[in-house]
């Protein structure tokens, strides 16, 4: 088994900087909306500082509800009262994959991709998808994406996906890692399944905990945009660039099943 | 891993609830029978209209349930028809599953039962996600292993089981429960209809006169392990992102055929070994085309080939599953299915699915998907 290290880490706050969308990709895509724009801006967040990389760089991403910017409007359109409608492009980029394919597009990869949609542990789902694959040498680096959209507006949307009230539920955020051969951190475990989630943490891990019966709790201070449960790569990913830390233990807890469990340490 | 050998990943059952019945028998029959149980949309009460003629679909036979049962029914019949073929394990389960919407239809059900008594009405819709079908497998199971829900359009439950066979031989678990599972929804309806690509026709893959898809509804269940020995083993796969187009792969077909090649060369396999091909073949123009010419640049004469989507429509995320598991289903009962609606050759793609029944040989089997969002997926499966 291939030690796995994590090259890079970087996180990007929903709704995405415009500006900061035009000045990195020039113009050289017209905008599709807050999912991809998310995805593309993680992706570069890693990617830029490891050029080079081959084409068929890996892509996982983990999403709990994917491209909901697209999704709410379309399915609004679709049983309007009066003049249902559907728009053909909006339907084929409401694909949960589309993250993937517009990062594919804007990095001109073709390597094997995978979205997975797994609720409040998305991204460890994706994260451990990605690292197996590392380490078995199936492929050389991996690019994973924890990311999550809400376009609420006057939040209408919220209302619309019954997440009004019950904060932690859904919010929105991207975090994004490279994973390969080097890097300053050794990515240690990802872990999904039946188990006690603090049993066997090495005895100086910083301890980050995404959950707690009845909503989400987050170490550090609250930011309102990253307080949610399918991405919460956000919170271990910024605790990676975090000097503080030499190790770190992230657990989080599926609503009615398994515990994810990711553990890393500094080089 | 074993001896740093990687663990061999069998096909220990499989299961399927398609418009051509419940169970694998069933449609193991209609398909030595050339049934094609297509239907006139929509009559279930969830599906919102679609403007103009009413669309063909192929719907699932299940009856007497309200849509939350009955998409509970679907995706529990096609797991136990697969769990009761497997021999019982004491190893820990893991439940992998490929979906577009997973239960999503329960939202769209929320909105027209709303409509009902007042048509503005506009209630919560969105619920948990497509995560929310392997949440529910593991927990009728009691599943303690690893658990994810794979969203890659039409190619999600041939992800998902590229993603069990990757645990298995890893060691997270030792059996992996596959579940593909989509049902028709308004989405899908009205979004296929928009683009253009269904079929006013019964849909006919690969043929010259092709010009749509249709699309179908079911389950179908793949269970795989390690600790066991099966009829088959999972050998391989390839997974290509093709980012030309969001809805279409390279109609010269240089995808298909290094996503095919990809696979054979990933389980150590050539293309003259291959004895029988399960195409995607939904129907469309362009698939066809894409994976048509795939198969004549890698094979020239390829093996029997054949499309189900003629028999039971596009089942989109639930595709991989249900076809290979009524394709081994079909292998086991001793034929290769004939490519239902296919009847004119095709000069441009140059190569022919089969048009009737042939005996069932032993070897490698190949399976494809293909998917918006450029998803293209090849998975090898020999006999053990």
């Amino acid at each position: 088994m291939r030690e796995v290290g994590i090259l890079g880490a970087s996180t990007v706050g929903v709704p995405v900087d415009a500006e900061a969308y035009r000045e990195r990709f020039a113009n050289r895509f017209r905008r599709v909306g807050t999912y991809v724009e998310a995805a593309q801006l993680g992706a570069a967040g890693v990617l830029d500082a490891h050029p080079g990389l081959p084409r068929d760089l890996a892509v996982f991403i983990g999403t709990g509800l994917a491209n909901l910017d697209t999704i709410v409007p379309l399915i609004e359109a679709i049983f309007h009262p009066r003049a249902p409608r559907c728009s053909p492009l909006a339907f084929a980029r409401s694909v949960g994959n589309a993250a993937a394919f517009y990062v594919a597009q804007a990095f001109e990869l073709e390597g094997p991709n995978v979205t997975v949609s797994q609720e409040e542990i998305s991204f460890e789902a994706a994260l451990l998808d990605a690292w197996l694959a590392v380490r078995s040498g199936e492929v050389e680096h991996a690019l994973v994406g924890g990311l999550d959209v809400l376009v609420d507006g006057d939040g209408a949307q919220r209302v619309r996906m019954g997440a009004e009230g019950v904060p932690g539920t859904v919010a929105a955020g991207a975090a994004f890692l490279l994973l390969g051969a080097g890097g300053p951190w050794v990515l240690d475990e990802v872990r999904i399944g039946a188990f006690d989630p603090l049993d066997g943490v090495h005895p100086e891990a910083t301890v980050l905990r995404g959950w707690r019966a009845g909503g989400l709790e987050v170490d550090g201070p609250p930011v309102e945009h990253r307080l949610f449960g399918t991405a919460s790569g956000v919170r271990f990913c910024e605790a990676l660039n975090d000097e503080r830390f030499a190790r770190i233990t992230h657990v989080q807890r599926h609503r009615e099943g398994p515990w994810a469990r990711i553990s890393a340490r500094r080089r | 891993m074993t001896d740093g050998r990687p663990r061999p990943v069998h096909v220990l059952g499989w299961g399927a609830t398609t418009a051509l019945g419940v169970g694998c028998s069933a449609g193991v029959e209609a398909l030595r029978a050339g049934t094609r149980p297509v239907a006139t949309a929509c009559r279930s009460p969830h599906l919102a209209p679609t403007p103009g003629e009413p669309l063909l679909v192929f719907e699932a036979p299940v009856e007497g349930a309200d849509l939350h049962g009955r998409a509970r029914f679907v995706v529990d019949s096609a797991t136990d028809e697969a769990l009761g073929m497997a021999p019982p394990s004491r190893g820990t389960i893991g439940v992998f599953a490929g979906t577009t919407g997973g239960f999503f239809v329960d939202g769209e059900h929320v909105v027209l039962e709303a409509r009902r008594t007042d048509p503005t009405a506009w209630p919560p819709f969105v619920q948990r996600g497509a995560g929310e079908l392997a949440a529910h497998v593991a927990a009728r199971l009691g599943a303690t292993g690893p658990i994810a829900t794979y969203s890659t359009a039409c190619t999600s439950s041939a992800v998902a089981l590229a993603s069990a066979a990757r645990h298995l031989r890893s060691g997270t678990c030792e059996r992996a429960v596959v579940v593909g599972y989509d049902l028709l929804s308004s989405l899908t309806l009205h979004g296929f209809r928009s683009l253009l690509l269904v079929d006013s026709a019964p849909c006919r893959p690969f043929d010259l006169e092709r010009a749509g898809l249709q699309l179908g509804e079911g389950c179908g269940v793949v269970v795989l392990g390690t600790d066991a020995e099966g009829p088959y083993r999972v050998e391989g796969s390839a997974n290509v992102l093709a980012a030309g187009h969001l809805t279409s792969s390279a109609t010269d077909g240089s995808t298909a055929e290094a996503v095919m090649a990809g696979a054979l060369a990933s389980s150590g396999r050539s293309p003259e070994e291959v004895v029988t091909l399960k195409a995607h073949g939904t129907g469309t123009r362009d698939n066809d085309l894409a994976e048509g010419a795939g198969i004549r640049r890698l094979f020239g004469t390829p093996p029997p080939f054949s499309s189900l989507k003629g028999a039971i429509g596009h089942t989109l995320g639930a595709a991989g599953a249900v076809e290979m598991a009524l394709w081994l289903a079909a292998l086991q009962a001793g034929f290769v299915p004939a490519s239902a609606g296919f009847s004119a050759l095709d000069p441009e793609i140059g190569v022919s699915p089969q048009r009737s029944l042939v005996p069932a040989p032993r070897g490698t089997h190949l399976f494809n998907a293909f998917g918006f969002g450029g998803s293209c997926i090849a998975q090898v499966v020999c006999d053990a």
